[in-house]
Formats: structure tokens, C-alpha cells, sequence
């Protein structure tokens, strides 16, 4: 019986292939890019890779689960320094090795920190992910011996893939970032789209409701949020194998920043937004550093003022609605995404 | 509240009215876990649930539906339904399965929306139907997990005249599932028809209780607590 009634709600293929047009049209750009631009333009555009992944991460627990973490560049700083010192430092070359041992080890601290973060909510779930974000960093300072200070490890090859006779340029490095980052998006939209997505999202907007109806609201907040520091850990770790070098500042409340404005500037009720929030981060970067290297923060002050004046919501949901005027035509109210 | 004792039996619908700040909604809370009991003991079907969180409470078969709508606003009603078919099921954990191609508890919200006459709403985003059908939504959603005893507090509340009466049609309805109710009023005449046996709160106490066809007889009482004078 479900099957049946359900028909109007299924889409024909044709308008399938008009929703889908958006991803293959995003896919090829991403694609194609890197081919067409000079050596310089492919590292950066790697950045907008790395950083992607990194946003998608925060946007899990923000945007889809409502905990804003004020310190989540602690486990992109340990994905990075984990991955750092097992090649530099204990010389194990095979990415497969090292790579997933610096998830496991990020996703063991997320778990840590998380029981001590999720027992406040709101505003003091931020400052207590602040104070844990700072841990990370003042033990990446001090811990010498093994993180070698303020001064950053540096020497960190890029991944050793165990493929005889392959050797890295840029832009191979840059389709294995995008092939990375095509994987944590597949896996992240499943998550949300998932019981467990929807879960959080309830938990996001009512959680005592959810709790009435059986949901173990903390349980569901743990899972998102060792998730969350899972994918931003990998986004470190990329990071570092992408630099070289991996810096205390690395995992500072500069990164968290920076991670949290791409997030915002993206939005974070489209899933697709916090990506956007890193093109346009990255990109306005680099810009500045080759025009107004010195004016770097008041620009991206500026950016941020300009995003919760004129685009509430965030640029992804904007580009949403102008996708849903073309494909319904100007003025059309079906399907309209509300802020 | 202070030496509050009673309990429902299968198949009973039991309302509890009184003024505002008469303690209805504390007692809910109190019922459902929000709030930690300071004294005294709970027993839901003979066990003691005084010390259990609510989720816990929701698994062994409680359901409460709020004073005030907690529907999730920017999503469909169809997706209001979701979280609330998938709580009981090992489902609610699965992380990479589409949550729209689970058919049977689709089924199952379809079946729940359409007692409501909800279905044909479905693809409606739950802040646009009317405050009335927000009510029944929650009611439904309330359903969803298969309770054994359903809290409703106040669902007559700031509801037209005839909305109020298709309620009372869906109260009727859960009592012929024989699911137990208790149910927090403020509108007498409505718990009066709906209910089976009537408590009147007043500052954290019970200060009456009887049938509500009783309570229709006895004058004194009426007018004392309820401001009603005649029959």
C-alpha cells in the first residue's frame, strides 16, 4: 500500500536528471579545473579541498546537530600532527598504515573530549570546546620532544600509496584531495539523510520532544560529534601531508575561526554550503595575500559582516533558490526552501 | 506537588484539571522524567520508574504529547513523522541507509497521518497547516512509538470550539485501542466528556475526586473549584 500512495512524491527520471544536474555540474568543474590552471592555482584549489572537508565536518554537529564547537581545529590539529610524527618521527612510510592509525587516534580523542563537552550545552558547550582547543594547542607547544614546539614538524612526505612507480605532482595530489573529499561527502549526506541524520536534526531543533519519544538525545550527540571529529581529523591530516609542515597554529582558535566563518558564510542548513564557505574563503585568501597580504583579517572581517547582513542563511541557500527559480520558473513557491 | 496518589488502569481515561499554576504540568514533568521526583514513587505497569530517564520511560510504553507544539517546523509533515516511527526500532542508529526507503514504517506514518486526516497534508512543511492540525500531528507523532499509557497535556488548548470536538473523537478513538490516558485540562467541559474518572488540583494537591457524571451533581464542589454555580 505505501509503495503505491507514495507515487506522487517519486520523481519522474527527467526531472531526476535536472536535480542531479547541479552535482554532475559541481563534479565536472571540480574536475576540470585543476587540469586547466597553472602549478599554483592546483595547490590552492587543493586548500579549497582540504578545507572543504574540514567545514563539512563542523557543519555535522553545528548545522545538523545545533553544538556549536569553538575548538574544532583541535582534532584537525591532531589528525595532522598524528599523521606528522608517525612518518617523520616512528618512519612509517605506507599511508594505509599511518593514514588510518591518525583517524583511529582522532577519533579516540574526540571520544574523550566529547564526554567532558557534552555534559553543558550552549553557550557553555562552546566555551568548554574552546578551553579542549586549547589543550590540543598548548600541548602541540610544549610537548617538544615530540611535536617539536612552536617550531612545527616539518618534512612530512606526501602519502606513500604503495603503487609501484608512482610518483606525486601537484595535480595528482589534488584529484587524491578531491577523490577524499568525494568519499566524506558521500558518506557525510548518507549520515544525514539516514534515521541517525534525522535523529540529530530533532535533536538539533526539539530535543525534550525527542527525548519523550525514546531518543537518548545524549547517545546521538557523542556519536555526531566523535563523527565530526573523525572527518575534520582527516581534513588535518591532509592538511599536513598538502604543507609539509604542521604548525601548533595549525590546530589554534585562528583555524576554529576560520572553520567556523566558512561554515557560516556556506550555511548551515544546506548540506553542500560549507563547502562553498571554503571556496570562497580559500580563494579570497589567496587573493589577499597577493594584493593586501597585511589586510587579510579586515577583509575576511568584511566578508563576514557582508554575510549575515545581505545572505542570511548563507550563500548555499541562496544558490538553492535561485536553482529552484530556474528549474520552476521566476516567482514559483514549489518547492521552496525556507531559511 | 505534595501527596499526589492515583493511578490508571487499562482501557481508563483519567483527567486532572484544575487553574493555571495548579501544578497539572509539574505533575507531567514528574510523570515523564523531566523532572526528578524529591519523594514519593512512580510504578509504570509495576515497575518502578521513579529513577529512569525518560527515553527509558518512552521504551517501556509512555508517550506524552506538550502543552505548547514541539513539531519540527521547517520540515514536512511526512518528516515530522519519521524520528518518531523509527525510535522503537533498532533502525533509529542506521547511519547509511536513506531514511525515505524504509516502505513499512512509511506505512506506518501513512496510517497514523491518515487517522488524523493528516496524509493528504503530507508534503506540507509543518509551520504551514493550521494551529488544529499541529495538535493532531502531535497527537499522531505521540502514537507513533506505540504507547501503553499516553500523557496528553492540554490538547484542547487554544483550539476552535469544533476542532476541540474532533479531538475529543480522537481520544475516543486511543480508547478503543485500550491505550490508557491521562489527560491535564484546563477546559472542565471538555475533560468532563472525555474522561471516565476526574482529579481537581488546586497548589500542588488533589483537593477532589469522582466520577464525572458526580461531579455534574454535586453543586458545592462545581462551584468551589471549578467557578461553575447551578447544574
Amino acid at each position: 500500500m505505501g509503495g503505491i500512495a507514495l507515487e506522487p512524491i517519486k520523481r519522474s527520471s527527467q526531472e531526476q536528471l535536472v536535480r542531479l544536474l547541479p552535482y554532475i555540474f559541481g563534479l565536472l568543474l571540480f574536475t576540470m579545473f585543476p587540469l586547466l590552471v597553472p602549478t599554483y592555482l592546483q595547490t590552492m584549489i587543493t586548500k579549497v579541498f582540504v578545507f572543504a572537508i574540514f567545514a563539512m565536518s563542523l557543519n555535522l554537529i553545528w548545522g545538523y546537530t545545533g553544538l556549536t564547537s569553538l575548538g574544532h581545529a583541535a582534532y584537525f590539529g591532531i589528525g595532522g600532527y598524528v599523521y606528522a610524527i608517525l612518518v617523520t618521527r616512528y618512519g612509517i612510510e605506507s599511508f594505509w598504515v599511518s593514514g588510518p592509525l591518525s583517524i583511529l587516534a582522532t577519533g579516540l580523542v574526540a571520544a574523550a573530549f566529547g564526554i567532558v563537552a557534552l555534559r553543558v550545552t550552549g553557550v557553555y558547550f562552546l566555551l568548554v570546546t574552546l578551553a579542549l582547543g586549547r589543550l590540543v594547542y598548548y600541548v602541540a607547544v610544549k610537548w617538544r620532544s615530540m611535536t617539536q614546539g612552536s617550531d612545527g614538524i616539518i618534512g612530512i612526505a606526501l602519502p606513500n600509496l604503495g603503487l609501484p612507480g608512482f610518483t606525486w605532482n601537484a595535480t595528482y595530489f589534488c584529484f587524491f584531495v578531491l577523490f577524499v573529499l568525494i568519499i566524506c561527502y558521500i558518506l557525510l549526506y548518507l549520515i544525514v539523510k539516514s534515521p541517525f541524520g534525522y535523529a540529530l536534526q530533532g535533536v538539533r531543533d526539539q530535543e525534550p520532544r525527542m527525548r519523550c519519544l525514546g531518543y537518548n538525545t545524549w547517545l546521538y550527540k557523542y556519536i555526531a560529534f566523535i563523527i565530526a571529529g573523525i572527518f575534520a581529523g582527516i581534513a588535518g591530516m591532509l592538511f599536513s601531508q598538502y604543507l609539509g609542515v604542521f604548525h601548533p597554529d595549525h590546530t589554534g582558535v585562528a583555524m576554529s575561526t576560520v572553520v567556523l566563518l566558512m561554515v557560516i558564510i556556506g550555511g548551515t542548513r544546506m548540506f553542500f554550503g560549507p563547502i562553498i564557505g571554503a571556496i570562497v574563503i580559500v580563494l579570497l585568501e589567496y587573493f589577499a595575500s597577493l594584493y593586501m597580504p597585511a589586510r587579510w583579517p579586515m577583509l575576511l572581517g568584511a566578508v563576514f559582516v557582508i554575510a549575515v547582513m545581505f545572505l542570511r542563511g548563507g550563500i548555499g541557500i541562496h544558490l538553492v533558490r535561485l536553482w529552484e527559480k530556474v528549474i520552476n520558473g521566476y516567482g514559483s513557491v514549489k518547492g521552496c526552501v525556507p531559511l | 506537588m505534595q501527596d499526589v496518589s492515583f493511578s490508571v488502569e487499562i482501557g481508563e481515561k483519567l483527567a486532572i484539571i484544575g487553574p493555571n499554576g495548579a501544578g497539572k504540568t509539574t505533575l507531567f514533568n514528574l510523570l515523564n522524567g523531566q523532572f526528578k521526583a524529591s519523594d514519593g514513587r512512580i510504578y509504570l505497569f509495576n515497575q518502578d520508574i521513579t529513577n529512569i530517564s525518560t527515553q527509558r520511560r518512552a521504551h517501556l510504553g509512555q508517550a506524552r504529547s506538550f502543552q505548547m507544539n514541539t513539531l519540527f517546523p521547517t520540515l514536512t509533515v511526512l518528516d515530522n513523522m519519521q524520528p518518531a516511527v523509527h525510535v522503537l526500532k533498532p533502525s533509529r542508529f542506521h547511519m547509511f541507509r536513506s531514511i525515505t526507503s524504509y516502505d513499512d514504517h512509511i506505512t506506518k506514518a501513512q496510517k497514523l497521518l491518515e487517522t488524523m486526516a493528516l496524509w493528504e497534508k503530507r508534503e506540507d512543511l509543518a509551520q504551514d497547516i493550521s494551529y488544529g492540525e499541529q495538535r493532531k500531528l502531535e497527537i499522531a507523532f505521540s502514537l507513533a512509538s506505540e504507547p501503553k499509557l499516553m500523557l496528553l497535556d492540554e490538547p484542547s488548548e487554544g483550539l476552535a470550539p469544533i476542532i476541540v470536538k474532533e479531538v475529543g473523537k480522537v481520544i475516543n478513538r486511543l480508547k478503543k485501542r485500550r491505550i490508557p490516558i491521562l489527560l491535564v485540562e484546563q477546559n472542565p467541559p471538555f475533560a468532563l466528556k472525555a474522561a471516565d474518572y476526574v482529579y481537581i488540583t488546586s497548589k500542588g494537591l488533589i483537593v477532589y475526586e469522582s466520577t464525572p457524571d458526580e461531579l455534574k451533581d454535586d453543586v458545592e464542589a462545581k462551584g468551589k473549584y471549578l467557578g461553575v454555580t447551578g447544574r
